[in-house]
Protein backbone atom coordinates (compact mmCIF):
# COMPACT_ATOMS: atom_id res chain seq x y z
CA UNK A 1 0.00 0.00 0.00
CA UNK A 2 2.81 2.32 0.84
CA UNK A 3 4.51 1.93 -2.66
CA UNK A 4 1.44 2.68 -4.18
CA UNK A 5 1.11 5.51 -1.79
CA UNK A 6 4.74 6.80 -2.57
CA UNK A 7 3.40 6.16 -6.55
CA UNK A 8 0.83 8.27 -6.71
CA UNK A 9 2.50 11.34 -4.52
CA UNK A 10 5.48 11.39 -7.14
CA UNK A 11 3.12 11.59 -9.94
CA UNK A 12 1.08 14.16 -8.26
CA UNK A 13 2.18 17.65 -10.01
CA UNK A 14 1.89 16.29 -13.43
CA UNK A 15 -2.01 15.87 -12.43
CA UNK A 16 -4.90 19.01 -12.90
CA UNK A 17 -6.30 20.50 -10.05
CA UNK A 18 -9.07 18.45 -9.88
CA UNK A 19 -6.72 15.59 -9.61
CA UNK A 20 -4.91 16.96 -7.18
CA UNK A 21 -8.03 17.99 -5.26
CA UNK A 22 -9.26 14.52 -5.56
CA UNK A 23 -5.76 13.19 -4.44
CA UNK A 24 -5.69 15.86 -1.48
CA UNK A 25 -8.99 14.48 0.02
CA UNK A 26 -7.85 10.85 -0.54
CA UNK A 27 -4.72 11.73 1.33
CA UNK A 28 -6.95 13.35 4.50
CA UNK A 29 -9.49 10.15 3.90
CA UNK A 30 -6.43 7.90 4.97
CA UNK A 31 -5.40 10.13 7.38
CA UNK A 32 -8.90 9.80 8.97
CA UNK A 33 -9.75 6.14 8.53
CA UNK A 34 -6.01 4.87 9.31
CA UNK A 35 -6.54 3.42 12.52
CA UNK A 36 -4.49 3.99 15.39
CA UNK A 37 -2.50 1.13 13.88
CA UNK A 38 -0.68 3.36 12.41
CA UNK A 39 1.13 4.09 15.67
CA UNK A 40 1.41 0.85 16.51
CA UNK A 41 3.85 -1.75 18.47
CA UNK A 42 6.19 -1.94 15.45
CA UNK A 43 5.74 1.91 14.48
CA UNK A 44 6.97 1.53 10.87
CA UNK A 45 4.80 3.67 9.67
CA UNK A 46 4.13 7.52 11.19
CA UNK A 47 1.43 10.48 9.74
CA UNK A 48 2.01 13.54 11.05
CA UNK A 49 1.56 16.80 9.62
CA UNK A 50 1.01 21.02 10.74
CA UNK A 51 -1.15 23.93 9.16
CA UNK A 52 -0.70 27.41 9.56
CA UNK A 53 -4.04 30.49 8.63
CA UNK A 54 -2.89 33.99 9.32
CA UNK A 55 -4.42 37.33 9.25
CA UNK A 56 -2.42 40.34 8.32
CA UNK A 57 -3.64 44.23 8.43
CA UNK A 58 -0.82 46.60 7.12
CA UNK A 59 -0.91 50.57 6.54
CA UNK A 60 1.18 50.10 3.55
CA UNK A 61 0.14 51.72 0.16
CA UNK A 62 -2.25 49.10 -1.71
CA UNK A 63 -2.29 46.53 1.08
CA UNK A 64 -5.73 44.63 0.86
CA UNK A 65 -6.20 43.19 4.78
CA UNK A 66 -7.35 39.84 5.10
CA UNK A 67 -7.01 36.25 6.03
CA UNK A 68 -4.37 33.39 4.04
CA UNK A 69 -4.87 30.09 4.63
CA UNK A 70 -0.78 29.87 4.12
CA UNK A 71 -0.28 26.34 4.38
CA UNK A 72 -1.42 22.17 5.45
CA UNK A 73 1.56 19.87 4.96
CA UNK A 74 0.51 15.96 5.77
CA UNK A 75 3.86 14.17 6.39
CA UNK A 76 4.22 10.60 6.45
CA UNK A 77 7.33 8.53 7.13
CA UNK A 78 8.24 4.72 6.96
CA UNK A 79 10.95 2.14 8.26
CA UNK A 80 11.57 -0.21 5.61
CA UNK A 81 13.85 -1.65 8.65
CA UNK A 82 16.06 -0.32 11.07
CA UNK A 83 18.45 1.72 8.88
CA UNK A 84 16.22 2.49 6.34
CA UNK A 85 13.42 5.27 6.35
CA UNK A 86 11.40 6.97 3.79
CA UNK A 87 9.62 10.31 4.07
CA UNK A 88 6.96 11.92 2.17
CA UNK A 89 6.12 15.46 2.78
CA UNK A 90 2.60 16.61 1.00
CA UNK A 91 1.94 20.63 0.70
CA UNK A 92 -1.07 22.43 -0.20
CA UNK A 93 -0.12 25.95 0.29
CA UNK A 94 -1.84 29.27 -0.77
CA UNK A 95 -5.06 29.54 0.27
CA UNK A 96 -9.24 27.73 -0.06
CA UNK A 97 -10.14 27.99 -3.61
CA UNK A 98 -12.95 30.14 -3.66
CA UNK A 99 -13.41 30.67 -7.65
CA UNK A 100 -16.74 29.30 -8.86
CA UNK A 101 -14.99 27.16 -11.49
CA UNK A 102 -13.23 24.22 -11.25
CA UNK A 103 -10.74 25.52 -13.97
CA UNK A 104 -9.37 28.50 -11.68
CA UNK A 105 -7.03 27.17 -9.24
CA UNK A 106 -5.79 29.20 -6.47
CA UNK A 107 -3.99 26.92 -4.01
CA UNK A 108 -0.56 25.16 -4.91
CA UNK A 109 -0.09 21.64 -4.28
CA UNK A 110 3.42 20.03 -4.44
CA UNK A 111 5.11 17.12 -2.55
CA UNK A 112 7.58 19.03 -0.79
CA UNK A 113 10.19 16.20 0.74
CA UNK A 114 10.43 12.96 -0.59
CA UNK A 115 13.69 10.92 0.45
CA UNK A 116 14.81 7.99 1.72
CA UNK A 117 17.89 7.99 4.61
CA UNK A 118 20.27 5.16 5.38
CA UNK A 119 21.48 4.66 8.51
CA UNK A 120 25.14 3.68 8.17
CA UNK A 121 26.42 3.99 11.82
CA UNK A 122 24.80 6.34 14.79
CA UNK A 123 26.96 8.98 13.89
CA UNK A 124 25.83 8.92 9.99
CA UNK A 125 23.00 8.84 7.96
CA UNK A 126 23.17 9.30 4.23
CA UNK A 127 20.00 10.92 2.22
CA UNK A 128 19.11 11.03 -1.37
CA UNK A 129 16.10 12.98 -2.64
CA UNK A 130 14.22 16.58 -2.36
CA UNK A 131 15.23 17.21 0.85
CA UNK A 132 15.54 20.64 2.69
CA UNK A 133 18.38 22.84 2.85
CA UNK A 134 19.80 22.57 5.84
CA UNK A 135 20.89 26.24 6.83
CA UNK A 136 20.85 28.01 10.01
CA UNK A 137 18.32 27.72 12.85
CA UNK A 138 15.28 27.74 10.26
CA UNK A 139 15.40 26.50 6.78
CA UNK A 140 14.73 22.90 8.24
CA UNK A 141 11.55 24.33 9.95
CA UNK A 142 10.47 27.36 8.91
CA UNK A 143 7.36 25.93 6.84
CA UNK A 144 6.38 24.60 10.39
CA UNK A 145 4.89 27.53 12.01
CA UNK A 146 4.04 25.54 15.03
CA UNK A 147 7.70 25.05 16.03
CA UNK A 148 8.85 28.49 16.74
CA UNK A 149 7.48 31.80 18.49
CA UNK A 150 6.75 34.53 15.94
CA UNK A 151 4.49 34.70 12.88
CA UNK A 152 6.82 34.84 10.42
CA UNK A 153 10.25 32.94 9.90
CA UNK A 154 13.76 35.18 10.20
CA UNK A 155 13.56 37.23 6.59
CA UNK A 156 16.86 35.65 5.33
CA UNK A 157 14.46 32.38 5.09
CA UNK A 158 12.36 34.24 2.46
CA UNK A 159 12.19 35.68 -0.64
CA UNK A 160 13.43 39.53 -0.48
CA UNK A 161 13.46 42.06 -3.35
CA UNK A 162 17.13 43.28 -2.79
CA UNK A 163 16.76 45.35 -6.28
CA UNK A 164 13.71 47.09 -7.67
CA UNK A 165 12.44 45.55 -10.58
CA UNK A 166 13.77 42.06 -10.32
CA UNK A 167 11.64 39.84 -8.52
CA UNK A 168 12.11 38.34 -4.97
CA UNK A 169 14.34 35.82 -4.14
CA UNK A 170 15.56 33.46 -1.33
CA UNK A 171 19.44 33.80 -0.62
CA UNK A 172 19.32 29.98 -0.40
CA UNK A 173 17.73 27.56 -2.42
CA UNK A 174 14.85 26.07 0.28
CA UNK A 175 14.98 22.46 -1.06
CA UNK A 176 17.69 20.65 -2.76
CA UNK A 177 17.27 17.17 -4.34
CA UNK A 178 20.44 15.36 -4.27
CA UNK A 179 22.29 13.14 -1.68
CA UNK A 180 23.36 14.56 1.80
CA UNK A 181 25.61 12.98 4.23
CA UNK A 182 24.48 13.76 8.16
CA UNK A 183 25.05 12.46 11.50
CA UNK A 184 25.65 13.69 15.26
CA UNK A 185 28.53 12.79 16.97
CA UNK A 186 28.81 12.73 20.71
CA UNK A 187 31.50 14.26 22.32
CA UNK A 188 31.52 13.64 25.80
CA UNK A 189 29.36 11.65 28.28
CA UNK A 190 28.41 14.98 29.46
CA UNK A 191 25.96 15.83 26.33
CA UNK A 192 28.45 17.70 24.16
CA UNK A 193 27.34 17.02 20.55
CA UNK A 194 28.60 18.05 17.22
CA UNK A 195 25.69 17.94 14.36
CA UNK A 196 27.09 17.49 10.45
CA UNK A 197 24.76 18.02 7.82
CA UNK A 198 27.03 17.90 4.16
CA UNK A 199 25.53 17.50 0.93
CA UNK A 200 25.66 18.08 -3.27
CA UNK A 201 22.12 18.92 -5.14
CA UNK A 202 20.98 20.42 -8.18
CA UNK A 203 21.49 24.36 -7.99
CA UNK A 204 18.56 26.89 -8.48
CA UNK A 205 16.94 27.86 -11.79
CA UNK A 206 13.54 27.89 -13.69
CA UNK A 207 14.25 23.79 -14.65
CA UNK A 208 11.27 22.17 -13.54
CA UNK A 209 11.52 20.93 -10.08
CA UNK A 210 13.99 18.15 -9.24
CA UNK A 211 16.06 18.55 -12.11
CA UNK A 212 18.80 21.23 -12.67
CA UNK A 213 19.27 24.34 -15.00
CA UNK A 214 22.98 24.22 -15.07
CA UNK A 215 25.72 21.66 -15.42
CA UNK A 216 26.86 23.57 -11.46
CA UNK A 217 25.96 21.70 -8.42
CA UNK A 218 25.16 23.45 -5.47
CA UNK A 219 27.10 22.39 -2.66
CA UNK A 220 26.03 23.02 1.03
CA UNK A 221 26.75 22.31 4.95
CA UNK A 222 25.93 22.68 8.49
CA UNK A 223 27.93 22.39 11.44
CA UNK A 224 26.24 22.38 14.93
CA UNK A 225 27.65 22.22 18.39
CA UNK A 226 25.90 21.60 21.96
CA UNK A 227 28.75 22.02 24.52
CA UNK A 228 28.19 20.58 27.47
CA UNK A 229 29.31 23.54 29.94
CA UNK A 230 25.98 25.63 28.88
CA UNK A 231 23.16 23.53 28.84
CA UNK A 232 20.99 24.84 26.41
CA UNK A 233 23.29 26.47 24.25
CA UNK A 234 23.80 25.98 20.35
CA UNK A 235 26.41 27.50 18.08
CA UNK A 236 26.30 26.59 14.26
CA UNK A 237 27.63 27.61 11.31
CA UNK A 238 26.43 26.94 7.40
CA UNK A 239 27.21 27.61 3.58
CA UNK A 240 25.43 27.14 0.99
CA UNK A 241 27.10 27.55 -3.03
CA UNK A 242 25.43 27.24 -6.24
CA UNK A 243 25.26 29.00 -9.81
CA UNK A 244 22.22 30.41 -9.71
CA UNK A 245 20.63 30.55 -12.96
CA UNK A 246 18.78 33.45 -12.95
CA UNK A 247 20.58 35.21 -10.49
CA UNK A 248 19.74 37.78 -7.10
CA UNK A 249 20.06 40.60 -9.67
CA UNK A 250 19.14 38.75 -12.69
CA UNK A 251 22.88 37.61 -13.77
CA UNK A 252 21.89 34.30 -15.66
CA UNK A 253 24.17 31.33 -14.25
CA UNK A 254 25.18 34.19 -11.22
CA UNK A 255 27.82 32.24 -8.90
CA UNK A 256 26.02 32.91 -5.39
CA UNK A 257 27.96 31.46 -1.96
CA UNK A 258 26.38 32.23 1.76
CA UNK A 259 28.04 31.57 5.25
CA UNK A 260 25.73 31.81 8.34
CA UNK A 261 26.44 32.05 11.82
CA UNK A 262 23.59 31.31 14.37
CA UNK A 263 23.46 31.39 18.24
CA UNK A 264 20.23 30.03 20.34
CA UNK A 265 19.99 29.42 24.03
CA UNK A 266 17.22 27.90 25.38
CA UNK A 267 15.82 27.16 28.83
CA UNK A 268 12.68 26.52 30.25
CA UNK A 269 11.16 29.70 29.99
CA UNK A 270 14.20 31.93 27.93
CA UNK A 271 14.94 31.42 24.23
CA UNK A 272 17.43 33.83 21.95
CA UNK A 273 18.62 33.69 18.77
CA UNK A 274 20.67 35.28 16.71
CA UNK A 275 21.78 34.43 12.93
CA UNK A 276 23.56 36.33 10.80
CA UNK A 277 23.81 36.03 6.69
CA UNK A 278 26.45 37.10 4.74
CA UNK A 279 25.70 36.71 0.75
CA UNK A 280 27.65 37.13 -2.15
CA UNK A 281 26.14 37.85 -5.30
CA UNK A 282 26.19 40.08 -8.46
CA UNK A 283 23.84 42.90 -8.43
CA UNK A 284 21.73 43.98 -12.37
CA UNK A 285 25.32 45.73 -13.64
CA UNK A 286 26.85 42.22 -12.58
CA UNK A 287 29.44 43.82 -10.49
CA UNK A 288 29.70 41.39 -7.18
CA UNK A 289 28.41 42.52 -4.06
CA UNK A 290 27.68 41.39 -0.34
CA UNK A 291 24.90 41.26 1.06
CA UNK A 292 24.26 41.01 5.01
CA UNK A 293 21.21 39.80 6.76
CA UNK A 294 20.80 39.80 10.36
CA UNK A 295 18.24 39.10 13.06
CA UNK A 296 18.16 38.90 17.28
CA UNK A 297 15.27 37.54 18.99
CA UNK A 298 14.21 36.79 22.83
CA UNK A 299 11.57 35.22 23.67
CA UNK A 300 9.99 34.86 27.38
CA UNK A 301 7.71 32.20 28.19
CA UNK A 302 5.45 32.50 31.45
CA UNK A 303 3.53 30.27 32.84
CA UNK A 304 4.10 27.84 30.30
CA UNK A 305 1.73 29.29 27.83
CA UNK A 306 2.20 33.00 27.17
CA UNK A 307 5.11 33.62 25.28
CA UNK A 308 6.30 37.82 24.43
CA UNK A 309 8.81 38.22 21.93
CA UNK A 310 11.01 41.00 20.50
CA UNK A 311 12.37 40.37 17.05
CA UNK A 312 15.04 43.42 15.62
CA UNK A 313 15.98 42.67 12.06
CA UNK A 314 18.30 44.26 9.63
CA UNK A 315 19.00 43.84 5.91
CA UNK A 316 22.16 45.62 4.12
CA UNK A 317 21.63 44.63 0.62
CA UNK A 318 25.32 46.14 0.10
CA UNK A 319 28.11 45.98 3.12
CA UNK A 320 29.89 48.75 0.84
CA UNK A 321 27.10 50.67 0.20
CA UNK A 322 24.49 52.02 3.63
CA UNK A 323 21.58 52.51 0.54
CA UNK A 324 18.85 51.04 0.87
CA UNK A 325 19.32 49.13 3.95
CA UNK A 326 15.91 48.21 6.06
CA UNK A 327 15.41 47.21 9.79
CA UNK A 328 12.23 45.46 11.23
CA UNK A 329 11.15 45.35 14.65
CA UNK A 330 8.84 42.67 15.57
CA UNK A 331 6.79 42.65 19.17
CA UNK A 332 4.24 39.90 19.58
CA UNK A 333 2.46 37.36 21.79
CA UNK A 334 2.71 33.62 21.45
CA UNK A 335 -0.55 31.89 23.58
CA UNK A 336 -0.11 27.92 23.76
CA UNK A 337 -3.71 27.33 23.44
CA UNK A 338 -3.19 23.67 23.50
CA UNK A 339 -0.28 21.13 23.32
CA UNK A 340 0.89 21.71 19.32
CA UNK A 341 -1.58 24.46 18.67
CA UNK A 342 -0.69 28.34 19.00
CA UNK A 343 -2.18 31.44 18.49
CA UNK A 344 0.04 34.06 17.56
CA UNK A 345 0.21 38.14 17.00
CA UNK A 346 2.61 40.26 16.62
CA UNK A 347 3.30 44.20 15.34
CA UNK A 348 6.13 44.33 12.94
CA UNK A 349 7.68 48.20 12.29
CA UNK A 350 9.24 47.97 8.73
CA UNK A 351 11.21 51.10 7.87
CA UNK A 352 13.61 51.81 4.67
CA UNK A 353 16.82 53.52 5.20
CA UNK A 354 16.08 55.45 1.58
CA UNK A 355 12.83 56.06 -0.91
CA UNK A 356 11.84 52.61 -1.28
CA UNK A 357 8.52 51.44 -3.70
CA UNK A 358 6.85 50.79 -0.45
CA UNK A 359 7.69 53.03 1.68
CA UNK A 360 8.33 52.58 5.26
CA UNK A 361 5.09 50.82 6.94
CA UNK A 362 3.47 48.74 9.92
CA UNK A 363 1.67 45.57 9.90
CA UNK A 364 -0.40 43.66 12.48
CA UNK A 365 0.17 39.93 11.80
CA UNK A 366 -1.83 37.03 13.70
CA UNK A 367 -1.63 32.91 13.20
CA UNK A 368 -3.33 30.07 14.03
CA UNK A 369 -0.54 27.22 13.42
CA UNK A 370 -1.25 23.54 14.75
CA UNK A 371 0.92 20.80 14.79
CA UNK A 372 -0.78 16.89 14.76
CA UNK B 1 28.61 28.10 71.69
CA UNK B 2 27.32 25.20 72.69
CA UNK B 3 23.70 26.67 71.54
CA UNK B 4 24.86 28.26 68.48
CA UNK B 5 27.24 24.53 67.55
CA UNK B 6 23.22 22.62 67.94
CA UNK B 7 22.30 25.12 65.78
CA UNK B 8 24.76 24.58 63.03
CA UNK B 9 24.02 20.93 63.41
CA UNK B 10 20.50 21.12 63.02
CA UNK B 11 20.87 23.68 59.75
CA UNK B 12 23.11 20.59 58.47
CA UNK B 13 20.94 17.65 59.51
CA UNK B 14 18.03 19.86 57.45
CA UNK B 15 20.04 20.84 54.59
CA UNK B 16 21.18 17.03 54.55
CA UNK B 17 17.52 16.16 54.72
CA UNK B 18 16.72 18.54 51.64
CA UNK B 19 19.42 17.09 49.75
CA UNK B 20 18.00 13.98 50.24
CA UNK B 21 14.17 14.25 49.88
CA UNK B 22 15.45 16.14 46.66
CA UNK B 23 17.61 13.76 45.08
CA UNK B 24 15.01 11.18 45.39
CA UNK B 25 12.03 13.29 44.51
CA UNK B 26 14.78 13.79 40.97
CA UNK B 27 15.33 10.30 40.36
CA UNK B 28 11.77 9.28 41.51
CA UNK B 29 11.04 7.95 37.88
CA UNK B 30 13.31 4.91 36.98
CA UNK B 31 14.56 4.08 33.60
CA UNK B 32 12.85 0.97 31.88
CA UNK B 33 14.95 -0.76 28.68
CA UNK B 34 14.17 -3.70 26.46
CA UNK B 35 15.89 -6.63 28.53
CA UNK B 36 18.41 -6.91 25.31
CA UNK B 37 19.70 -3.06 25.15
CA UNK B 38 23.18 -3.72 26.52
CA UNK B 39 23.18 -0.44 28.55
CA UNK B 40 23.64 -0.52 31.90
CA UNK B 41 22.98 2.92 33.80
CA UNK B 42 22.30 6.00 31.85
CA UNK B 43 23.36 9.77 32.58
CA UNK B 44 21.03 12.57 32.83
CA UNK B 45 22.92 14.78 29.97
CA UNK B 46 22.02 11.33 27.60
CA UNK B 47 18.89 10.97 28.52
CA UNK B 48 18.28 14.43 27.84
CA UNK B 49 19.54 14.27 24.28
CA UNK B 50 17.22 11.18 23.81
CA UNK B 51 13.95 12.87 25.22
CA UNK B 52 14.85 15.57 23.26
CA UNK B 53 15.41 13.85 19.96
CA UNK B 54 19.61 14.97 19.50
CA UNK B 55 19.83 11.09 19.90
CA UNK B 56 18.47 9.10 17.68
CA UNK B 57 20.35 5.89 17.75
CA UNK B 58 21.94 3.99 20.18
CA UNK B 59 25.58 2.74 20.41
CA UNK B 60 24.79 -0.51 18.87
CA UNK B 61 22.73 0.96 15.50
CA UNK B 62 19.08 0.21 16.80
CA UNK B 63 16.76 2.73 16.27
CA UNK B 64 15.81 5.05 19.26
CA UNK B 65 12.43 4.68 20.17
CA UNK B 66 11.12 6.45 23.10
CA UNK B 67 8.25 5.82 24.81
CA UNK B 68 6.13 8.82 26.98
CA UNK B 69 3.21 9.89 28.37
CA UNK B 70 0.66 12.75 27.36
CA UNK B 71 1.43 16.05 28.49
CA UNK B 72 -1.22 15.79 31.39
CA UNK B 73 0.08 13.10 32.83
CA UNK B 74 1.96 13.78 36.17
CA UNK B 75 4.68 11.15 36.07
CA UNK B 76 5.31 13.15 32.75
CA UNK B 77 5.40 16.31 34.10
CA UNK B 78 7.81 15.05 36.83
CA UNK B 79 10.14 14.08 34.61
CA UNK B 80 10.24 16.82 32.08
CA UNK B 81 10.78 19.30 34.95
CA UNK B 82 13.30 17.16 36.38
CA UNK B 83 15.29 15.48 33.64
CA UNK B 84 14.79 17.61 30.75
CA UNK B 85 14.35 20.94 32.90
CA UNK B 86 11.41 22.18 30.70
CA UNK B 87 7.85 21.97 30.82
CA UNK B 88 5.61 19.46 28.57
CA UNK B 89 4.93 22.38 26.52
CA UNK B 90 7.87 23.46 25.99
CA UNK B 91 9.08 19.66 25.18
CA UNK B 92 6.37 19.59 22.63
CA UNK B 93 7.02 22.55 20.94
CA UNK B 94 10.69 21.32 21.10
CA UNK B 95 9.38 17.92 19.60
CA UNK B 96 7.43 19.19 16.47
CA UNK B 97 10.34 21.13 15.76
CA UNK B 98 12.93 17.97 15.84
CA UNK B 99 10.02 16.07 13.62
CA UNK B 100 8.91 18.09 11.52
CA UNK B 101 13.16 18.68 10.24
CA UNK B 102 13.53 15.34 9.69
CA UNK B 103 15.45 14.27 12.27
CA UNK B 104 13.65 12.47 14.08
CA UNK B 105 9.99 10.82 14.78
CA UNK B 106 7.65 11.88 17.84
CA UNK B 107 7.68 9.78 20.97
CA UNK B 108 4.95 6.90 20.83
CA UNK B 109 2.62 8.50 23.68
CA UNK B 110 0.96 5.40 25.77
CA UNK B 111 -1.34 6.11 28.51
CA UNK B 112 0.04 3.91 31.56
CA UNK B 113 3.05 2.15 32.64
CA UNK B 114 1.19 -1.20 31.74
CA UNK B 115 1.00 -0.20 27.61
CA UNK B 116 4.69 1.22 27.87
CA UNK B 117 5.95 -1.74 29.52
CA UNK B 118 3.97 -3.91 26.54
CA UNK B 119 5.67 -1.70 24.15
CA UNK B 120 9.62 -1.67 25.64
CA UNK B 121 8.99 -5.39 25.73
CA UNK B 122 8.30 -5.93 22.01
CA UNK B 123 11.29 -3.26 20.88
CA UNK B 124 14.53 -3.89 21.12
CA UNK B 125 15.26 0.21 20.69
CA UNK B 126 12.83 1.65 22.61
CA UNK B 127 13.14 3.40 26.16
CA UNK B 128 10.97 4.61 29.21
CA UNK B 129 10.82 5.48 32.14
CA UNK B 130 8.59 4.64 35.15
CA UNK B 131 7.34 4.28 38.52
CA UNK B 132 6.19 0.94 39.57
CA UNK B 133 8.59 -1.11 39.27
CA UNK B 134 6.65 -4.44 40.81
CA UNK B 135 5.87 -7.20 39.00
CA UNK B 136 8.79 -6.23 35.97
CA UNK B 137 8.47 -9.22 32.77
CA UNK B 138 11.50 -11.34 32.00
CA UNK B 139 11.82 -8.63 28.87
CA UNK B 140 12.54 -5.51 30.95
CA UNK B 141 15.47 -4.55 32.77
CA UNK B 142 15.48 -1.29 35.00
CA UNK B 143 18.62 1.41 34.55
CA UNK B 144 19.86 3.88 37.22
CA UNK B 145 20.33 7.97 36.05
CA UNK B 146 23.63 8.57 37.14
CA UNK B 147 24.81 12.00 37.41
CA UNK B 148 28.24 13.00 35.16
Amino acid sequence: MFYKFVAQVKRFKFYTMNNAHRYFLLLLGLLLVIPSTTFSQERKYILYGFGQIDYQASDKKNFINGFNQRRVNLIGEYFLDQNIRVLTDLEYEGGADMSASDSVFNGGFKVSRMWVEYTVMPELKIRAGKMLTPFGLYNLIHDASASYYAVDPPIMYLPFAFFPGIPSQRLIAKYSTGLEFLGTINLNNRGAQLEYDFGISNGRGMAPDGTDANQNKAVYGRLMLRPSLVQGLQLGTSFYHDKNAIGIGGTIDDDETNFGFDVQYESRALQIQAESMFSKFANPFARRQTATVSYAQAAYTLWDVFTPFLNFTSVLPNISNNDHSYQRWNIGLNYALSLNLYVKTEIQFHSFEEDHVDGSFNMLKSSLAVAF
Amino acid sequence: MTTLFNRKRTYFLLMLFGVTIGTLTLHSQTVILNKSNPLEKISRATLRNIFLGNNTAWENGVRIQIVDFSADNTLRKQFDENILDMSPQKVGMIWVKVTLSGKSIPPKIVHGEEELKNFISENEGAIGYVKNTNNLPQSLKLIPIIDE
